[in-house]
């Protein structure tokens, strides 16, 4: 976890954008196969105000819709769940990853490849918006440095 | 004449003593192969690999290949294959262990493994899955991969008994109603080892390191 953090910290300075008392982090879309319409985006969004603050929105251009998703695993199934929102624990933050919450890039309109970047804007409950310039990576670049993703042991 | 008789003696006490011969090493094959060694499982770490108690026979269903051939059965045969269940638009987690099962073909060449293996991608979306769209699919993680899909009756027939299983979930569109052709399916994660004879022998439970999974492969599969 600690070489993925590096790798991230290194490689993806352009997305850390911070406004006010929320920030966003380590914004990453792994690259989709050619047949792909749909894109997962992950990303730690940290809150250092006294308050929970929540995530109500999510969008980004070339994609017909963005939802907020949870991914589970009950009794060996995985599930793909829509939330209404992503709440942001106050001085916490909401770790978005594989196998966890992400967010859900639908209807791919122009296919993004490894190294494209996709701006994803957030609407939070307070009427904020924070624009996160999220890059593409190879799904296995980011596997190597992170010896598979762990989902919600890590 | 006794002469004959008496080597025809011989020749019939020794055709038997080679008979029994055999028949006891089929014997100890077919038990050995009948349940997995249960040294086996020691072997290996259960939250990497966890080997069944007894192979499960996989039975032969009517599918299609990523080529848009019927897919032979035989192919499970005189080989080890690492077997999936997901669809080809399944946003994250297929992906995701397109890219582990990948990972360990690649581990598997590096290290130069002899046993014969390979990877085989059921889809569970016949509806939407293709040759065509399979092809893609599994050809933009590693072109070795096969996969195949059929009518929903026949994937149950192959599946059942190993236990993968699936549900369509609708999706509604603005108006509320469910949109035929944009649903998501939940679907077993698991992926299974599957021996040289066609039978599952073993479950690999996520998450899936591709590392510790070509290990335990080779810790398994004799040489």
């Amino acid at each position: 976890m600690n070489s993925l953090k590096h790798l991230l910290a290194l490689s993806l300075a352009l997305p850390t954008i911070s406004l006010a008392d929320v920030s966003v982090k380590e914004a990453w879309i792994p690259e989709a196969p050619p047949t792909a319409q749909a894109m997962g985006a992950f990303m730690t969004i940290e809150n250092s105000d006294a308050q929970a603050v929540k995530v109500i929105k999510a969008s980004a251009p070339n994609f017909d819709r963005v939802e907020l998703h949870e991914s589970i695993e009950e009794n060996g199934m995985h599930k793909m769940i829509a939330q209404p929102f992503l709440t942001i624990p106050a001085k916490g933050s909401l770790e978005l990853k594989p196998g966890g919450y992400h967010i859900m890039l639908i209807g791919v309109q122009q296919p993004s490849k490894a190294g494209d970047v996709i701006p994803i804007e957030l609407t939070l409950d307070n009427g904020q918006k924070i624009m996160v310039n999220t890059s593409v990576y190879k799904r296995k670049d980011m596997m190597h440095k992170m010896p598979m993703m762990k989902g919600k042991s890590e | 004449m006794n002469e004959t008789n008496r080597n025809h003696k011989n020749l019939w006490m020794g055709l038997g003593i080679i008979a029994g011969f055999f028949i006891i090493l089929i014997i100890s094959v077919g038990v050995k192969w009948m349940n997995n060694d249960p040294r086996l499982a020691n072997k290996v770490d259960a939250s990497v690999l966890k080997i069944f108690p007894h192979p499960i026979a996989i039975p032969s269903a009517s599918l299609i290949d990523k080529a848009g051939k019927p897919f032979d059965f035989n192919q499970l045969k005189n080989r080890w294959t690492f077997l999936y269940f997901g669809y080809t638009l399944c946003p994250d987690i297929c992906p995701t262990e397109l890219t582990a099962l990948a990972g360990v073909l690649e581990q598997l060449r590096e290290q130069q493994v002899k046993a014969a293996h390979g990877v085989l991608f059921v889809s569970v979306d016949q509806q939407r899955d293709t040759p065509d769209r399979l092809r893609q699919f599994v050809d933009y993680f590693d072109p070795t991969i096969q996969a195949v899909s059929g009518e929903e009756s026949e994937l149950r027939i192959m599946a059942q008994p190993i236990g993968a299983a699936w549900d369509k979930v609708a999706q509604f569109d603005e108006q509320g109603q469910p949109d035929q052709n944009n649903y998501l399916i939940n679907h077993t994660t698991s992926i299974l080892l599957v021996d040289p004879q066609g039978r599952a022998v073993g479950v690999f439970p996520t998450p899936h390191d591709p590392v510790a999974m070509a290990k335990a492969f080779t810790t398994v599969v004799p040489e």
